[in-house]
């Protein structure tokens, strides 16, 4: 495979400009290192033989954009992260999925749209099934499909792989969690399949169209856009409103929102949560 | 190649960070060799079938890069993939390792996902 050239200034300055203007990464005019050492592997697997024909390529094919994103930031995830948007899931949104199901819809649709490796899918899988248990209609769990999609094929994996180590899977985990849903065998901790088998997970980019995902319930959009120009957060946000169904709601970051955009939707709170339907569905 | 036949060569001179990576791997159930130091490395990945290694830079007897180096001499090693897990975190030390050949620079502090995303994405293009 041959060797991608050194990054030169010039491709420096045309690769940060990019980066800054659509995906919102401000590089520092001493990073010039990090564009380099992280994207060197890309722009081998593409077939460039420098950053200028990176650059051109991305500008060409704007879907290779979430994958410079995925490169150049780091993936973190925890199990139950945010309090309060799994109080707002309980409270205000499971009661009301659960009455659906029960007036007669077929399923319930819940879409993790950054899954990474699996811990925000299974958390709510793992909710679903305390609630359910709870109050007794344990019946209707797999009617609740739980969709994981994440730009990397390698957090796909593992998310399906649905095994965790130690570290992993003490981060945000109560102990009787881990207990009730995970054994232990000598290398890991393996999900046990009641959970595993509520949800799917698949690679997709969030820059291509959603045609083929079908319709959702509930949309996690969590810690994703954050990185992304106004431009194309407004395009990304217009097209989860499309995927939703009617009464949907998509959920953000706890430090996100969508102040200054231009979207269809509009905010709900419940709690300390927000949360957002569009229009009044 | 199923799991357990793909192998990871970790090269560290800490005990710690070689329990740690391990650990992480042992999510991915393949076979974890250890070496900890660089001159350890070379003479365990020319005895072993090795499909990837994990290399610390900073370490006594041959450091990460010059083990490196060396791999790239050999016709038979030198297109195992090499991840650099480091704490040498200069600019110029990247650069280095990535014009070298080095695969992937992750720098520790790391996180588990951050590994195993990348392990998972090499163990796919050696199948």
């Amino acid at each position: 495979m041959a060797k991608v050239l050194p990054l030169s200034p010039h491709e420096f300055t045309k690769i940060r400009d990019l980066l800054v203007s659509v995906c919102g990464i401000d590089l520092k005019a001493d990073q010039d290192y990090l564009v380099e050492t992280r994207l060197t592997e890309l722009a081998t697997d593409i077939g460039a033989v420098d950053f200028g024909e990176l650059h051109r390529k991305i500008i060409a094919d704007h879907a290779l954009l979430a994958r410079v994103v995925d490169l150049m930031t780091t993936n973190e995830t925890l199990w139950f992260r945010d309090d309060s948007c799994w109080l707002t899931v309980k409270e205000e949104f499971l009661p009301q999925l659960i009455e659906q199901l029960e007036k007669g819809q077929p399923k319930v649709r819940i879409w993790s749209a950054a899954c990474s490796t699996g811990q925000e899918a299974y958390s709510l899988a793992m909710l679903i099934n305390e609630e359910l248990s709870r109050l007794g209609k344990s019946n209707l769990e797999t009617r609740f499909e739980i969709v994981g999609t994440d730009i990397s094929s390698g957090a796909v994996y593992l998310a399906q792989n649905a095994r965790y180590d130690g570290f992993t899977v003490g981060r945000g985990l109560s102990k009787e969690r881990r207990e009730q849903y995970f054994t232990q065998d000598k290398q890991s901790f393996v999900l046990n399949d009641n959970i595993k088998d509520r949800a799917t997970f698949r690679e997709f980019n969030l820059m291509d169209s959603f045609a083929s995902l079908g319709r959702f319930d509930v949309v996690f959009c969590r810690n994703v856009a954050i990185y992304f120009s106004k431009d194309f957060k407004e395009n990304l946000f217009e097209k989860i409103a499309g995927t939703l169904a009617p009464k949907g709601r998509m959920l953000l970051g706890a430090t996100e929102s969508l102040f200054g955009l231009k979207t269809p939707f509009v905010n709900q709170s419940y709690g300390n949560g927000v949360y957002y339907t569009v229009g009044n569905k | 190649m199923s799991n357990d036949e793909f192998s990871v060569l970790v090269v560290d001179d800490s005990q710690v960070l070689r329990r740690m990576v391990r650990e992480a791997l042992g999510v991915l159930e393949c076979q974890v060799l250890e070496a900890e130091d660089g001159a350890m490395g070379l003479s365990m990945i020319q005895e072993n079938k090795v499909d990837l290694v994990i290399l610390d830079w900073h370490m006594p007897q041959l450091d990460g890069l010059e083990m490196f180096n060396e791999i790239q001499k050999i016709d038979r090693l030198k297109r195992i993939p090499v991840i650099m897990l480091t704490a040498e975190d200069r600019k110029e030390s990247m650069l280095k390792a990535i014009r070298s050949g080095v695969r992937y620079y992750l720098t520790k502090p790391f996180t588990h996902e951050d590994l195993l995303s990348r392990v998972v994405q090499v163990m796919r293009l050696e199948r």
